[in-house]
């Protein structure tokens, strides 16, 4: 019971930060970057669901979680480019991101499957370099065009902030994800058997279940997940260049998982509108502007995002959502 | 004699006053460069110009743009080096170290350039690899006597957009190719640090248009185009031709730009429009940071927004923009924006960009030098000519240009001080260059390229627009 009591009051005190700062960002009158959070934030948040979902599954950090997604992308633009039409090439990439998540369980993860988590973590960054390289390899390390699914840009216009029909695909997806994955890994067998092989492979096999075929899956799973981020999420800019995944998500992705609390899935997605918040904010602030109380040279919202993460770790280490162990 | 010698020292000098002394709207121009304070004056020989050593434009025509100085293109490949017979000897300004001669044999000269290929700007890294050499292939088969019987051989590297990278590659391509002089090709934090280890060893060091401040010191350093700061005056009067009177300001926050930062914002106090936003942006701005930056501006109401940031984040900004249902004039300097692969992929958001280049776009090349194509056509193994392969083509050039005005005797000390004592270098592409002991900032001026995403390229707007 008294555990219960402190659980909820860990939530409790995530949540309390959580609205902490949106009336800091009322009363400062920049609650436009709360807009702006939940529109860039939800990819960083879908992002980090697959971090997560390999880190609840073997407690290892996927440095490839972002390039699952850049294989995505540019198999979606090589199908498209020949031809072949937008659902079909989009269904094409996911399934080209499930494979290098296949092949990514099967011959790097597997063989390391005894080695200490650290090898691990090494070897997914090789994996994201190995990825990156053959993109260049196909496109000179030039960008290309990318054709969004859905071409309405101003579907829902908020505090000034057009919101556009591919961003509410993204924002609606991540959303459901987030909760019917962590319905998934609550109410399911499957799911159940997951963290219980995470947790104790040993008894898990003792029970008949094979822990390898729970690692398949759970790999095909998130690069399910980073395929998705990738093919909702980089047509809305209407461009991308090779290993844009792992340059421009992968880190805010990791922060925004961290701050969530590494395993918590609904976690993910708020930490990932964390972050959005804080780079929104700490862009258009006055007090970091030119002349202002913080005019911090370089990258102030690079900065915040790291001095809010400090902060969260120190008040609770867990994370915003997540369960001390 | 006597009198013809003060006489053409006299012209000289004006030409070069007028051309690098009296930039309005820049800040800081001139007085330090040069390295050294108490530089003897320097004796000027007239400017040089490109010698014709290809085909001849298809009406014969002169060149636009380039006055007397141009190259005509006429008559079949010169054998002998163009050096004017009346030039001075250079002064000492520079005095010959041990290493004056690396890199410069009986047949061959080493060039190191280093660009972004990677890291921020979508540079087309085959581009790269056949541009570097096309001219010096081309001069080698048209007039193999104009570098006194060397061949260049051109070494390049990737700086990643990795100022620490630049500096590691620059040190690479003296120590171990044995680069006689280095070339930056793009990138003002990368060219700041490489140009910095260069003036530390006694390197001359080119590259086209960045930052003043962090390089005036420096006395090895050469710019070949306008810097930022010098295209503020460029900026504001494309804006006042625009009719408008309010403008967005962008720049990336770097200490490399704060002199171009604050004399845009010179230039526009002078010119009377008022900077209704501005601000600096990160380097590498997030999707977060660039639709905030947006929102403030379509706030603003601006329609023209100035922009010094790299090719990733002005296409991140304006593609934002098209989003946001906010689709501004986006003006600004540099040379990589401008590039028709920003085109490629940046369009449709890239369509309202306007830069100013230290070289054209590919639609008037044939007028200013009919040889690029021809050599492209030569020496490009089938590929065709591209705007990349035009920036270097202009770079080898003026290059070209200063080691044979340098003669026989090549080395650093006698080619840097060929560089200040020269009252000029036209190359029929760029604006002419001029170069004196206490001005290294060379360019006097740019064309204006406009994107055109119907074409998914950029064109020329306007060619040789002079400051002031």
């Amino acid at each position: 019971m008294l555990a219960l009591v402190r659980q909820r009051a860990g939530l409790a005190t995530g949540i309390g930060i959580v609205a902490a700062l949106v009336i800091a960002l009322f009363v400062a009158g920049e609650e436009r970057a709360l807009v702006i959070g939940v529109y860039t934030g939800s990819a960083y948040g879908l992002v980090a669901l697959g971090l997560v979902l390999i880190y609840k599954s073997s407690g290892v950090f996927n440095f490839a979680a972002g390039e699952f997604g850049g294989v995505a992308l540019c198999t979606l633009y090589l199908l498209h480019s020949e031809g072949i039409p937008y659902g079909f090439a989009v269904v094409g990439g996911l399934v080209a991101a499930m494979v290098l998540g296949l092949l990514t369980e099967q011959i790097v993860v597997r063989p390391l499957f005894e080695a200490p988590r650290v090898t691990l973590l090494v070897a997914t960054a090789g994996v994201a370099l190995l990825a990156i390289a053959i993109q260049i390899w196909f496109f000179d390390s030039q960008g290309r065009p990318i054709a969004k699914a859905f071409p309405t840009t101003d579907r829902v216009t908020v505090l000034s902030v057009q919101i556009s029909d591919q961003r509410l695909w993204l924002i609606g997806t991540v959303l459901v994800l987030a909760v019917v994955l962590g319905l998934f890994f609550t109410r399911t067998n499957l799911g159940l058997a997951i963290i219980g092989a995470s947790q104790e492979p040993t008894a898990t096999e003792l029970v008949g279940i094979s822990v390898r075929r729970l690692s398949t899956f759970t790999w095909v799973l998130a690069a399910l997940l980073g395929g998705l981020a990738a093919v909702i999420a980089i047509p809305d800019g209407g461009s991308f260049t090779p290993g844009v995944m792992t340059s421009g998500y992968l880190i805010p992705a990791f922060t925004a998982a961290v701050l969530g609390g590494m395993t918590s899935l609904p976690g993910a997605f708020v930490g990932g509108v964390l972050v959005g918040i804080v780079q929104s904010f700490a862009t258009n602030a006055s007090i970091f502007q030119d002349g202002g109380a913080l005019d911090i040279p370089g990258t102030p919202s690079t900065l915040l995002v790291f001095i809010v993460l400090l902060v969260v770790l120190v008040i609770r280490p867990q994370g915003l959502l997540g369960r001390s162990s | 004699m006597t009198l013809r010698r003060p006489l053409l020292l006299l012209v000289a000098l004006t030409l070069v006053a007028a051309a690098c002394g009296q930039k309005a709207g820049v800040a800081g121009t001139g007085g330090e460069g040069g390295g050294d304070a108490t530089a003897p004056v320097v004796t000027a020989g007239p400017p040089v110009t490109a010698p014709s050593v290809g085909t001849t434009p298809p009406d014969g025509s002169t060149p636009p743009g380039t006055g007397s100085t141009a190259p005509t293109g006429s008559g079949p490949a010169s054998t002998e080096p163009q050096v004017p017979a009346t030039t001075a000897p250079p002064a000492a300004v520079y005095e010959p170290g041990d290493d004056d001669t690396v890199g410069v044999t009986d047949d061959e000269i080493v060039i190191g350039i280093h660009a972004p290929v990677t890291g921020a700007s979508p540079i087309p890294q085959t581009s790269f690899d056949i541009g570097k050499d096309i001219y010096w292939q081309f001069l080698a088969e048209n007039a193999p006597d104009q570098l006194f019987g060397r061949a260049v051989r051109v070494v390049f590297h990737d700086d990643e957009f990795n100022p620490q990278r630049a500096v590691q590659v620059c040190r690479e391509m003296v120590e171990e190719d044995g680069a006689f002089l280095l070339v930056g090709a793009g990138g003002a934090d990368q060219i700041t640090a490489c140009a910095q280890y260069a003036d530390e060893q006694g390197i001359p060091y080119l590259s086209a248009c960045v930052n003043q401040e962090d390089l005036a010191d420096l006395s090895t350093y050469f710019a070949t185009s306008l810097t930022y700061a010098e295209q503020a005056p460029l900026m504001l009067d494309q804006v006042a031709e625009l009719g408008v009177t309010e403008i967005g300001l962008v720049v990336s926050d770097t200490p490399s730009f704060n002199d171009a930062f604050e004399a845009i914002r010179a230039a526009a106090e002078e010119a009377g429009i008022t900077i209704a936003y501005d601000t600096r942006i990160n380097k590498t701005a997030a999707e977060a940071e660039q639709l905030s930056v947006v929102q403030e501006l379509k706030d603003a109401g601006v329609e023209v927004v100035i922009l010094l940031s790299s090719p990733l984040v002005f296409i991140g900004l304006a593609n934002q923009g098209v989003n946001q249902g906010f689709t501004p004039t986006w003006l600004g300097p540099g040379v990589t924006s401008g590039l028709n692969a920003v085109t490629n992929f940046g369009c449709p958001g890239v369509d309202t960009g306007l830069f100013f280049n230290p070289t054209p776009q590919l639609d008037v090349i044939d007028e200013l030098d009919p040889d690029f194509r021809a050599a492209y056509e030569q020496f490009g193994g089938g590929d065709p000519a591209d705007d990349i392969g035009l920036g270097l083509w202009a770079l080898n050039k003026a290059l070209g240009l200063m080691l044979a005005q340098t003669g026989e005797e090549l080395g650093r000390a006698a080619f840097m001080n060929t560089l200040v004592s020269t009252a000029g270098f036209d190359n029929g592409i760029y604006s002419p260059l001029g170069f004196t002991a206490d001005d290294h900032f060379g360019g006097t001026g740019a064309h204006l390229l406009d994107a055109n995403c119907e074409q998914k390229m950029y064109t020329t707007a306007a060619q040789f627009v002079e400051v002031g």
